[in-house]
């Protein structure tokens, strides 16, 4: 965290900075913002080196931009983790670490994301889920003007439509896409765009798609395109000497009809969940395509940042966790890619390590917006331009304990999971008493996948150390980032 | 005036022998009658995507669909009893649903401004039902199914002009669609049980929409062999609630993309609005299978809209239990081979016009002391003029209530007349008038936009309600407003 932070009056440094910003790059045309969102995507796309995944588009945006191979969100769950991406601060900052809480509470006066660009004269549209969708944590001001969220379309199947109680973890009805709310978001998305297109004005849409989440529902024609692949979890073992305090109950997944409320899923259900899963990818990457379609046939691609983003990653089966909500690899871990026009480096993959708070810096770099210095992040804009620059030394992620899903549930404990090139570390610590209680150390060189727990093993206590005391920093507030 | 005198000698020449031919071999009637099947219940009048109705929709092909075809009410009684006397509701009496135990819905709480106005509960013997003028023509005549237009067991089918009457009886349902058909009810914790068995004879794991299949087709099977003209009155019990269906049917409809711009998502209901096209497909089959599909006249239609809690009447406002659109609008076929063109139309039409309808197709001569508020669409049928006919009238004094349906109706009157329909409150007098066309959701009152237009309805209404006879209710003296 950066002192300025504090600054009360940041806000009359960025009217300065308003004031006094270069007037050459003003009279150019301003470049617009296409933010498009998936909920619960982890990186399974083609673009990522997934032999599965069949997403076109996705690659598409990939291959004329540049692909964040190591980028972490800050808290593996929608709204904190959405909440940092739109705020630019870290759920320490925002308060927010669960799903109910509203970043406002803590930071009344943020200026997130898209209202910054509404603020400099830009159209800002959100359709979908691009804030957590719950009423209590929208962000109206942040938007010129934004969508319902679709809540009616998440099944299209009577059996899931009637009646009350739980509904079923999958579906695959013979349906148009617009049966959807995806389908329908996409729809909503390019009627922005043609809006925006006929005022004449700079825009940022927010797209928030919201498949791949559960429940797995997606027309049927995206299943048949898996039909003959052979789904099986990996790597469903915990790792070695993992404390109990790392894991939930799976209480996400066990929301639905078809999933036992306790003990393991059926191998036949984790397979129909893996296919459903892919599913859902390819669903929203069709939407994704008639987007980018839309963006030519309006003449505004070439003018147009698009970037893509998945707001935390997931555990299919693996470690024993289903869904998203830990402080492993597979749930901070993101997709993550940017297509700025004519960005040097589009089309290549970058290592350096990235966070999600780094976005909001980026796009006003690109766009040539006035700086914000209370955000927490930095800006990426120099790896656009040379891919091969190395980032950030560390990306940070926390997560609460015990943590119930749906249910807010009073946190007794925050895990805190440093990630550097080699190394994840996470400790444990006790809100009441500030202690550590569990310590997790994990060399992920050469497999992502978390295998054993090397915490307090003589042969790594010097690398423990460091990553500690990096955590300690960064959970005191005395973390700040340097330009890649 | 020469153009007038040619019909004339035209329609001279022509009737004794229509006469003769018909005398020879009368036509064969049956009357498909659906239980709360709502106007878009059936996929070719709504487009419904989740309902599937191919027989139905086939018989709408081969005949005359009518698009603004009206029940006599919003409940089950009072339209049976119009359909079989060509009496408005309002005036036989029969106002509202025959209660199971005889008792009105509402005593004399405190709840209501308005005292329920007496109701009959048994169709008066002095009716003649279009089944007597037809048996008295020589038509073997049957009641297969729900009949709910008699209390008592002296007023049921048989009483009526019916030869045989096959699981008719007091009540709206038979409370358990799978033999046995036996149930209980109570109207209150106050009441004592009543309990009732129908169609005791079965087999185990009948359905009931199937049962009344085959006694229908027996039926027909029966007279076609005896070579008598017949009049099957298929009355369903579907697809009123208990909403029970065989249960692959309910496993398919589980298994199918809902139809959520209409309102239509629920498996059980699609799986029995299918056993009642299935019934449609085997009838039309055997009569085909006779070779008497050529000789037999089918009218399908509904006693009142779709039940709110199981179905929408898209694009309609309203439900069955009020007198909104999709309270009242059904769907009518009629399948008249080699007579009607394959044809939609938007005559508005009630259930009282069935009746002379079927006395004009069956070429016996009118009665129209009988059928008052019924008008014959035979020649309307036949690409000809409609019925002479300014106004449609509804007349409720009563309280639908109960909470079975959303939006119960309070004691009302209504009269349609071209595009303009007005709801007259009997509890204030207030007024609701729509444009039917502009507006067939019923969302814009014009009643103070277009007071000039309210006020000649509401004019001609009062006067129907006089002539007709109709019931009022009474001021309720225990009412006490709600504060």
């Amino acid at each position: 965290m950066t002192p300025v932070f504090r600054i009360p009056t940041c806000a009359a440094l960025c009217i300065l900075a308003l004031a006094f910003s270069d007037v050459d790059a003003q009279t150019e045309r301003k470049l617009n913002v296409l933010f498009i969102s998936l909920d619960d995507l982890r990186p399974n796309l083609g673009a990522y080196g997934d032999p599965i995944a069949k997403t076109p588009n996705m690659d598409r945006i990939a291959s004329n931009g540049v692909l964040f191979n190591r980028a972490y969100c800050q808290q593996a769950v929608c709204s904190p983790s959405r909440t940092s991406m739109l705020t630019g601060l870290r759920p320490d900052e925002t308060g927010v670490v669960d799903l109910e809480t509203h970043f406002r509470d803590k930071v009344p006066d943020a200026v997130t994301l898209p209202q910054s660009f509404k603020n400099n004269g830009y159209l800002a549209f959100s359709t979908g889920k691009v804030f957590h969708a719950l009423a209590v944590t929208r962000d109206p001001v942040s938007w010129t003007r934004e969508t319902p969220s679709f809540e009616d379309a998440g099944y299209a199947l009577a059996v899931n439509k009637e009646g009350k109680g739980k509904k079923n973890s999958t579906e695959s009805a013979d349906v148009p896409d617009e049966t959807y709310a995806d389908g329908q978001i996409c729809q909503s998305a390019i009627a922005y765009l043609e809006e925006a297109k006929s005022q004449g004005k700079p825009f940022f849409i927010g797209v928030g798609f919201k498949k791949p989440h559960a429940p797995f529902t997606a027309p049927k024609r995206y299943w048949d395109l898996y039909k003959d692949v052979k789904f099986e979890v990996v790597d469903r073992q915990r790792p070695e000497n993992s404390p109990a305090l790392a894991f939930h109950n799976n209480e996400e997944i066990r929301g639905y009809r078809d999933i036992p409320d306790s003990g393991p899923l059926s191998p036949e259900k984790e397979r129909e969940l893996l296919h459903a899963y892919y599913a859902c990818i390819s669903f929203v990457d069709a939407q994704i395509g008639k987007l980018l379609e839309a963006l030519d046939r309006l003449g505004l691609r070439e003018n147009t940042v698009v970037v893509l983003w998945g707001d935390h990653g997931y555990h299919l089966g693996e470690q024993g966790i289903w869904c998203k909500s830990t402080n492993y690899e597979l749930a901070t871990r993101v997709p993550l890619i940017i297509s700025a026009p004519h960005a040097k480096s589009n089309g290549r993959k970058t290592d350096a390590l990235v966070e999600f708070v780094d976005v909001y810096p980026t796009l006003l770099d690109i766009c040539g917006m006035p700086r914000n210095d209370r955000l927490s992040g930095v800006s990426l804009k120099p790896l656009l331009d040379n891919s091969g620059l190395k980032g950030s030394k560390a990306a940070f992620s926390q997560f609460v304990r015990p943590y119930k899903a749906i249910r807010k549930f009073p946190p007794t404990h925050m895990g805190y999971s440093v990630r550097t090139k080699d190394w994840r570390c996470t400790y444990w610590y006790d809100l009441s008493t500030g202690k550590v209680v569990e310590r997790e150390l994990y060399n992920l060189k050469t497999d992502l996948v978390e295998k054993s727990n090397l915490a307090g093993s003589s042969r790594h206590s010097k690398t423990e150390t460091e990553l500690a005391a990096m955590i300690e920093d960064y959970r005191a507030g005395r973390y700040s980032k340097k330009q890649p | 005036m020469n153009a007038f005198r040619f019909l004339f000698v035209l329609q001279m020449w022509l009737l004794p022998s229509a006469f003769e031919a018909s005398a020879q071999k009368r036509p064969n009637i049956v009357f498909f009658l659906v239980d709360d099947l709502g106007w878009g219940d059936i996929a070719g009048y709504s487009g419904s995507t989740y309902y599937e109705t191919p027989n139905i929709d086939r018989l709408a092909e081969n005949g005359v669909r009518f698009r603004q075809a009206y029940s006599a009410s919003t409940l089950c009684s009072p339209t049976r009893a119009s359909i079989l006397t060509g009496k408005s509701p309002g005036r036989l009496h029969i106002t509202h649903a025959i209660p199971i135990l005889g008792y009105l819905r509402i005593e004399d709480g405190k709840g209501t401004p308005l005292k329920d106005a007496e109701y009959r509960m048994n169709l008066p013997f002095e009716e003649v039902t279009i089944a007597e003028a037809l048996k008295s023509a020589g038509y073997a005549t049957a009641s297969i199914g729900k009949w709910h237009v008699g209390y008592d067991e002296a007023y049921y089918p048989q009483a009526h002009g019916f030869d045989i009457n096959v699981g008719g009886n007091g009540n709206g349902a038979t409370g358990n669609y799978f033999h046995p058909y036996d149930n209980k009810w109570r109207m209150s914790r106050n009441h004592p049980y009543k309990e009732w068995k129908t169609l005791p004879d079965g087999k185990p794991g009948e359905y009931i929409t199937d049962r009344l299949t085959e006694e229908s087709l027996r039926f027909v099977e029966d007279n076609v062999a005896k070579g008598k003209p017949f009049f099957l009155y298929l009355s369903h019990y579907a697809v009123h609630t208990p909403i029970q269906a065989p249960k692959e049917l309910v496993e398919k409809y589980k298994a199918k993309p809902v139809d959520s711009l209409r309102g239509h998502s629920n498996p059980g209901y699609a799986a029995m609005i299918e056993t009642v096209d299935r019934s449609m497909g085997a009838l039309i089959e055997k009569l085909k299978a006779l070779g008497v599909y050529e000789n037999t006249i089918v009218i399908f239609t509904s006693d009142n809209g779709g039940m709110g809690k199981v179905t929408r009447n898209h694009p309609f406002r309203g439900n069955k239990g009020n007198f909104y659109e999709g309270g009242i609008r059904v769907p009518l076929i009629v399948n008249w081979p080699n007579v009607t063109r394959t044809a939609v139309n938007d005559v508005p039409v009630i259930s009282a016009d069935l009746y002379p309808t079927m006395l004009q197709m069956a070429s016996l001569p009118l009665n129209p002391g009988q059928h008052m508020d019924g008008l014959s669409l035979v020649r309307l049928l036949k690409g000809g003029a409609a019925p002479k006919r300014k106004d449609l009238y509804w007349h409720f004094p009563n309280y639908t209530g109960d909470n079975q349906h959303p939006n119960p109706s309070l004691p009302l009157s209504v009269i349609r007349s071209g595009d303009y329909k007005l709801i007259e409150s009997l509890e204030d007098g207030s007024l609701e008038l729509y444009d039917l066309k502009a507006d067939p959701s019923e969302k814009s009152n014009l009643a103070s936009s277009k007071p000039e237009v309210a006020a000649k309805m509401q004019k001609r209404l009062a006067a129907w309600r006089t002539a007709s006879q109709v019931q009022m209710p009474e001021v309720n003296p225990n009412y006490q407003p709600k504060k």
